[in-house]
């Protein structure tokens, strides 16, 4: 998911509707199904599963550094999920292979909560910071970059130089 | 002998009573030991100033002639007497002519590393890891969020950018010492052969390190250029000119920053920049806590920034630590342009 996670990187900084629309159409364009069907899902909100908490992410984070840096850390940045994903620390022993968006969605719809904690770790240290950002974004329910379900899929028929559909 | 007999920490920076010097002084002093060129650490009207021969020429380039009463360059590893403390001068990897300065005197070393950067920098000397009893280090990214990650990714990040957007000039905010002349660099490493355009106020200091052998191709002032010209073009700014008039010859520009500021949304946010890019003069993160401990030093001294993070992290591995409290240094806070802010500003 580093590519998607540089696309909702991108959008989150990029104030211009159409502008936006570039990116988006760009990511899809050059994206396989079902990858770019999962981020056309995420975009528009359509995902439902099993969210993590902030309680969980505060745990995995403290499991794994010095908890003065973390207080300080969380307060220069201001926000839980992204001073995470900074200070996650990086596993320098094997190079990870990163999981796929599809992978992500179809993990987080069947695992049980018990098994939960330690696939978003597994997943945290296979990824840099921006996927990192982006998948505590994704997993706590609080992907805001700027778009609207609309603005998305009229990218996505921009793929087929068609107008998108009133309601799907 | 203890340290702080050999050095003392003032609200206007570290003194060396024994070499009759201070290292730089935020205030005009009798004898002056300069780091690098940046203007929170060289300032002018000290009375004589000891420094490498490119910190000497940087600082004559932007407060003329009259800059200091005499000026003496040093080279690195060469050693200079002052008392009865040995000095010597070795490359910090910051900015062209960076050094940091070691102080030996009773078999007691310090060294105080000024602003420094371990990651390789094509417009400047490898950082030089020394041995010390004392290791004097900066903090402006000592918080565990800073990792500066690999410079040539941001390039990459922004040259996909540039084919993304044609039609759109790419404005990136630098500071005009050094991040200007290393963003050049990178992106003539990555292959882009066009020419890159100039705010005014970079061009001295860009063409001195031209004129030092460093490789930067085909420069052109953005006053110069039309408006058509200008259309997905690359140009560099000083990063307090990104929103004023003078941005206003490029057609739709998509605001870009290189800073390791850039690693923190709300810091990009706060500058509105659209394409951040995480590019850094200093030493993130692993980079100051790898060099601490590569120093061998039992005793550290914390200077601006976020000192507080970094005593905390070091009395943690054992070692004596302190924060120094020094006034005025910017860090990479402020750009770093030796002038007021508006002094910048061509008129559009």
């Amino acid at each position: 998911m580093n590519r998607f996670a540089e696309l909702l990187d991108r959008l989150s900084y990029e104030p211009g509707r159409n502008n936006k629309l570039r990116l988006m159409t760009d990511y899809f364009a050059s994206t396989r199904d079902p990858e770019r069907g999962w981020a056309l899902a995420a975009l528009t909100g359509a995902l439902t599963f099993q969210q993590a908490k902030p309680g969980m992410v505060r745990a995995l984070i403290a499991e794994r550094t010095d908890p003065v840096l973390f207080e300080w850390s969380f307060d220069y940045v201001g926000d839980l999920s992204e001073t995470v994903a900074l200070m996650w620390p990086a596993k320098r022993s094997e190079p990870l292979v990163p999981p796929a968006l599809s992978e992500v969605v179809a993990a987080l719809s069947s695992l049980g909560k018990a098994a939960l904690p330690a696939t978003l770790a597994r997943w945290l240290d296979a990824l840099d910071e921006t996927g990192r950002w982006a998948l505590l974004k994704l997993v706590t329910g609080e992907l805001r970059v700027g778009v609207s379900a609309r603005l998305a899929k009229t990218a996505a028929a921009a793929l087929g130089n068609k107008a998108p559909q009133r309601s799907s | 002998m203890r340290p702080q007999d050999i050095l003392l920490p003032t609200p206007n920076g570290v003194c060396c009573k024994l070499g009759g010097f201070h290292i730089d002084p935020t205030r005009p002093v009798e004898r002056a030991v300069i780091t690098h060129g940046h203007s929170d650490h060289a300032r002018a009207g000290h009375g004589a100033v000891l420094a490498t021969s490119e910190t000497i020429d940087l600082m004559r380039l932007r407060y003329g002639e009259g800059f200091a009463g005499s000026a003496q360059p040093v080279r690195y590893g060469e050693t200079v007497k002052l008392g009865d403390v040995k000095l010597t001068l070795h490359p910090a990897g910051h900015v062209l002519g960076s050094a940091q300065i070691a102080l030996e005197t009773n078999g007691l070393r310090i060294v105080a590393s000024g602003d420094y950067k371990t990651m390789e920098d094509p417009t400047c000397a490898p950082f030089e890891r020394l041995p010390c009893d004392v290791f004097i280090t900066e903090a402006t990214f000592a918080l565990p969020v800073f990792r500066h990650g690999d410079p040539d990714a941001e390039i990459a990040k922004l040259l996909h950018s540039v084919a993304l957007f044609p039609e759109r000039a790419h404005l990136i905010g630098a500071y005009s010492l050094g991040k200007a002349q290393r963003v050049i660099a990178l992106l003539r490493k990555a292959g882009y052969e066009k020419p890159i355009y100039l705010h005014g106020s970079m061009e001295r200091i860009t063409r001195y390190y031209q004129s030092r052998g460093i490789e930067l191709g085909l420069l052109e002032l953005a006053r110069n250029a039309t408006k058509a010209k200008l259309a997905g073009a690359i140009a560099l700014c000083p990063p307090s000119v990104l929103h004023e008039p003078w941005s206003r010859r490029f057609f739709d520009p998509l605001t870009c920053f290189a800073s390791g500021w850039m690693r923190v949304r709300a810091r990009a946010r706060q500058h509105r920049v659209e394409l951040p890019l995480v590019i850094s003069d200093h030493a993130d993160w692993e980079g100051l806590t790898a060099t601490i401990l590569g120093t061998g030093a039992a005793e550290v001294w914390v200077t601006h920034g976020q000192e507080d993070a970094l005593v905390h992290w070091s009395r943690a591995q054992g070692l004596r630590a302190r924060p120094l409290n020094i006034i005025d240094y910017d860090g990479e806070e402020q750009d770093t342009d030796g002038k007021a802010p508006n002094s910048d500003s061509e008129r559009p």
